[in-house]
C-alpha cells in the first residue's frame, strides 16, 4: 500500500478505498477490544490473584493490548490521510504537491513492526501456558518471562525504521535502528530458553499440543536467526525486497504464531466443545504441516539470495529459480492438506450430536478448567498460587459448592467483583450489562458508516453515522442508571459497595485509555505536520498570529528531514 | 451545567481557530500545510462534536433526575473527555503557529 502507487493516479477505482477504510474500521474495533482487555485484566481478577500470581497468558494479553493502544493509532492515521488524499486531493504523500511518500512508511511501520510482536505475544503467552501443562511442571523463570515480554513490547517501538534501511536515512539513524533490531532478540531468547528449560525440567508428553508447541519453538528459533541476519544493514541491503525476507517472516510468524495457535486450539478445544480433537489426526496434521512449512520456506531463502524479488511470481525459465520455486509449491500443497484435515476434524468435533463430557483433558492448572455451566463458575475463588488447580486440590469442589465469593446473586442481574489493581482485593460489585438490542444496532450502523464511505455514498454514510451515535447513546442510557442498593453481600457476610467513582470505577479507566488513543493520533498528526514542513519548508506560509519563526533547517527540522531521506547516501539503485 | 458550558467553550475555541485559517486563505487541497492543518482541525472537530453530544447527555440526565449525590461517575468521565479535548485543542492550535511561525 505504498504511495504513490496507491494514490488515485496509479490505483483508480474503489479497491484501495475498501482496503483503507476496512483497515481503519478493524483497527478501531481492535482498540475497543484492547481497552476491554486492559481494564478486565487489571480490575476484575479473582481475589488473591496479585500481579505475581497473574497467569502468564493474562500478562501476555495485557502487554499485547497496551501495544495496540500505542501502535494502532498510527495505522488509523496513515489510512485516514491516504484516504483523504485519494478522495479529496489533500496532498500528504504526493510529492508533486509538496507531500512526501516516506511519511506513509514512517506511519505504517510505526504500527507495522510492533504489530509483529502484537501477533507474537499472545501466542508466546499460550506457549508459556501450554508448555508447563504438557511438561507437568511450573514454568521456569516466570518473572523473567514477564520481564522479557514487557521488554519485547517496549523495544518493538524503537525498531520500525529497520524496514526502511534502503530509503537513504542518515548513518546514525540506521545504526540506532539496526542495534535496536538486534536487541529485541534478547527478550525473545529469554522466553525461548525458559520454554526449553521447562521442557527439560518436566516430564514431556508428546501429545498434539506438545508437538505443535515444540515444533513452533524450532521454527521460531530458525526465523529469529534469519531475523538477526537482516537486522545487519549490509546484509539487509542485499536481501531487501527479495524472497529471503518472505522466507524469514514466514518462519517467524508460523513458528511464533501459527504453530502456537494450533497448540492452543488442541489444548483448549475440550474447554469449548467438551470433546478433545483427534490425537491420531492431530499427529498427521502436525507432521504434514511441519514438513510442508519447511519444504515451502527453506528453499525460499535460496530463491531470495539468488535475486528473485518479492511480490513477483513470474520469471524467465533460464534464471535458475524454477527448482526452488517448485519445491515451495509442493510444500504449500502439503501445508494446505494439513489445514484441510484440521477443518474436517474441527467439523467432526463440533457436531451438534453425540456425547460431550470431556473435562480437563491435559491436566491444565489454570482457573479456566474450573467446572462451569452456561455463564460462569458457581463462586469466584480466592487464588493462592500461580497454578491453583495443581496447588489447591479441593478448589474445584469448593468453587462448585459456592464456598467463595458471589455464591448468590445479590442484585438479581449479571454481576462480578472488581478487585484492586495490584493486590486483587475485593473493592466493589460491578453490575454487568443486561441483554439489549441497542449495541447490535450500533455495530450495524457503525459498519454501515464505514462501508458506505468506501463507495462514496456520503449521505447514506452520514445517516448511518447519526444512527450509530443515537443507538450508542440509547445503550448508555440503559446501562447508566442510578443505583439504589448502597452495599450488598458478596459472600460470607462480607458487604461491598455496588457503586464506585473516580479512579475506582471501570468507566474512568476505560476513558483514560481511550484518551491515550486520541492523544497518540494527535501526536502522530503533529509528527506528520513537522515531517512535511521539514521536507519542504519553502511551501509553508506564516500562520495567523504566529508565535515564533524558527529556521526549519536547524535542530528538529534537520533531524526529521534526515528521517525523510534527505541526508543519507543514495541507494545504489538510484545512482 | 458546568460540563455543558465547557463543551460549548471548546466548540467556540475550535470555530475561532477554523475561522482564522479560513480567513488567511489556506486550502487543504493546495499544499501539505493546508492538508495537515485541516486534518488537525478535523480531528479536533471530532472531539468537539463528541463533547457536545456528551454535554447534551449530561443535560438529559439532569432533566430526567438521574443525578444523585455520591454517584458522580458519569460526569467524571465526561469531564475527563472535555478536559482532554481542551488540551488537544491547545496542541492543535499551537503547533501550526510554532512551525513555521509568523
Amino acid at each position: 500500500m505504498y504511495p504513490p502507487l496507491t494514490g488515485a493516479t496509479y490505483s483508480p477505482g474503489i479497491n484501495a478505498d475498501f482496503w483503507l477504510l476496512g483497515i481503519g474500521f478493524i483497527e478501531i474495533s481492535a482498540i475497543a477490544g484492547a481497552i476491554e482487555i486492559i481494564v478486565g485484566v487489571l480490575r476484575t481478577r479473582a481475589p488473591g490473584m496479585t500481579l505475581d500470581k497473574l497467569p502468564i497468558f493474562a500478562w501476555a494479553m495485557l502487554i499485547f493490548a497496551a501495544m495496540i493502544i500505542i501502535a494502532f493509532p498510527s495505522v488509523i492515521l496513515a489510512t485516514l490521510l491516504l484516504e483523504l488524499e485519494r478522495a479529496l486531493g489533500w496532498p500528504f504523500f504526493d510529492s508533486v504537491k509538496g507531500g512526501d511518500p516516506l511519511l506513509w512508511q514512517h506511519l505504517f511501520w510505526f504500527f507495522g513492526h510492533p504489530e509483529v510482536y502484537i501477533i507474537f505475544l499472545p501466542a508466546a503467552g499460550a506457549m508459556s501456558t501450554i508448555i508447563p501443562a504438557i511438561a507437568r511442571t511450573p514454568l521456569v523463570g516466570y518473572r523473567l518471562v514477564v520481564l522479557a515480554m514487557l521488554a519485547t513490547g517496549f523495544i518493538s517501538f524503537g525498531v520500525w525504521a529497520h524496514h526502511m534501511f534502503t530509503v537513504g536515512m542518515p548513518t546514525m539513524s540506521v545504526n540506532v535502528f539496526s542495534a535496536a533490531s538486534m536487541a529485541v532478540s534478547v527478550p525473545a531468547g529469554v522466553q525461548v530458553f525458559a520454554w526449553i528449560a521447562t521442557l527439560a525440567a518436566g516430564r514431556m508428553r508428546f501429545n498434539t499440543p506438545g508437538l505443535f508447541a515444540v515444533g513452533g519453538l524450532v521454527i521460531f528459533v530458525a526465523g529469529g536467526l534469519s531475523g538477526v541476519m537482516v537486522a545487519m544493514v549490509p546484509f539487509d541491503w542485499q536481501a531487501h525486497d527479495t524472497y529471503f525476507i518472505v522466507a524469514h517472516l514466514h518462519y517467524v510468524l508460523i513458528g511464533g504464531m501459527v504453530f502456537p495457535l494450533f497448540a492452543a486450539i488442541y489444548y483448549w478445544t475440550p474447554l469449548v466443545s467438551r470433546r478433545p480433537l483427534s490425537e491420531r489426526l492431530g499427529r498427521w496434521i502436525f507432521w504434514l504441516m511441519f514438513a510442508g512449512m519447511h519444504l515451502t520456506f527453506l528453499p525460499m531463502h535460496l530463491t531470495g539470495l539468488m535475486g528473485m524479488p518479492r511480490r513477483v511470481y513470474t520469471y524467465l525459465p533460464d534464471w535458475g529459480w524454477q527448482t526452488t520455486n517448485q519445491m515451495s509449491t509442493a510444500g504449500a500443497f502439503l501445508f494446505g492438506l494439513a489445514v484441510l484435515l484440521w477443518i474436517l476434524d474441527m467439523a467432526r468435533n463440533f457436531r451438534p450430536f453425540g456425547e460431550r463430557n470431556a473435562g480437563n483433558v491435559y491436566d491444565g492448572p489454570g482457573l479456566e478448567w474450573l467446572p462451569n455451566d452456561l455463564y460462569s463458575v458457581r463462586s469466584i475463588p480466592v487464588v493462592k498460587s500461580l497454578y491453583p488447580l495443581w496447588d489447591q486440590p479441593d478448589l474445584a469442589r469448593d468453587v462448585d459448592a459456592g464456598r467463595y465469593f458471589l455464591p448468590d446473586n445479590p442484585t438479581g442481574g449479571r454481576e462480578t467483583i472488581v478487585t484492586s489493581t495490584m493486590n486483587a482485593e475485593p473493592q466493589f460489585l460491578l453490575r454487568m450489562p443486561k441483554p439489549s438490542g441497542w449495541h447490535v444496532w450500533a455495530a450495524i450502523f457503525t459498519a454501515g458508516f464505514f462501508l458506505l464511505l468506501t463507495i462514496q455514498a456520503y449521505a447514506a454514510s452520514a445517516l448511518c453515522g447519526v444512527l450509530a451515535v443515537y443507538t450508542l447513546v440509547q445503550w448508555c442510557w440503559l446501562l447508566d442508571k442510578p443505583m439504589d442498593q448502597p452495599a450488598v453481600d458478596i459472600g460470607g457476610g462480607i458487604m461491598a459497595p455496588s457503586y464506585a467513582s473516580g479512579t475506582g470505577s471501570h468507566g474512568w479507566w476505560a476513558m483514560v485509555i481511550t484518551l491515550i488513543v486520541g492523544g497518540m493520533v494527535a501526536l502522530l498528526m503533529g509528527f506528520s505536520y513537522v515531517f512535511l514542513w521539514s521536507s519542504r519548508p519553502d511551501l509553508w506560509v506564516p500562520p495567523p498570529g504566529g508565535l515564533a519563526s524558527p529556521d526549519p533547517r536547524a535542530a528538529g527540522g534537520r533531524r526529521l528531514a534526515g528521517l525523510g531521506g534527505r541526508q543519507g547516501p543514495r541507494p545504489r539503485w538510484a545512482a | 451545567m458546568m460540563l455543558a458550558a465547557a463543551a460549548t467553550l471548546l466548540g467556540v475555541a475550535w470555530a475561532l481557530d477554523l475561522q482564522g485559517w479560513a480567513d488567511m486563505g489556506l486550502r487543504p487541497s493546495q499544499s501539505p500545510q493546508g492538508a495537515t492543518v485541516a486534518a488537525l482541525l478535523s480531528w479536533q472537530g471530532l472531539f468537539v462534536l463528541v463533547s457536545a453530544i456528551m454535554g447534551l447527555y449530561a443535560l438529559a440526565r439532569l432533566a430526567r433526575g438521574y443525578v444523585r449525590a455520591g454517584q458522580p461517575a458519569t460526569f467524571e468521565v465526561i469531564g475527563l473527555f472535555i478536559a482532554y479535548g481542551a488540551a488537544q485543542g491547545a496542541f492543535a492550535a499551537a503547533l501550526p503557529r510554532l512551525f513555521p511561525g509568523s
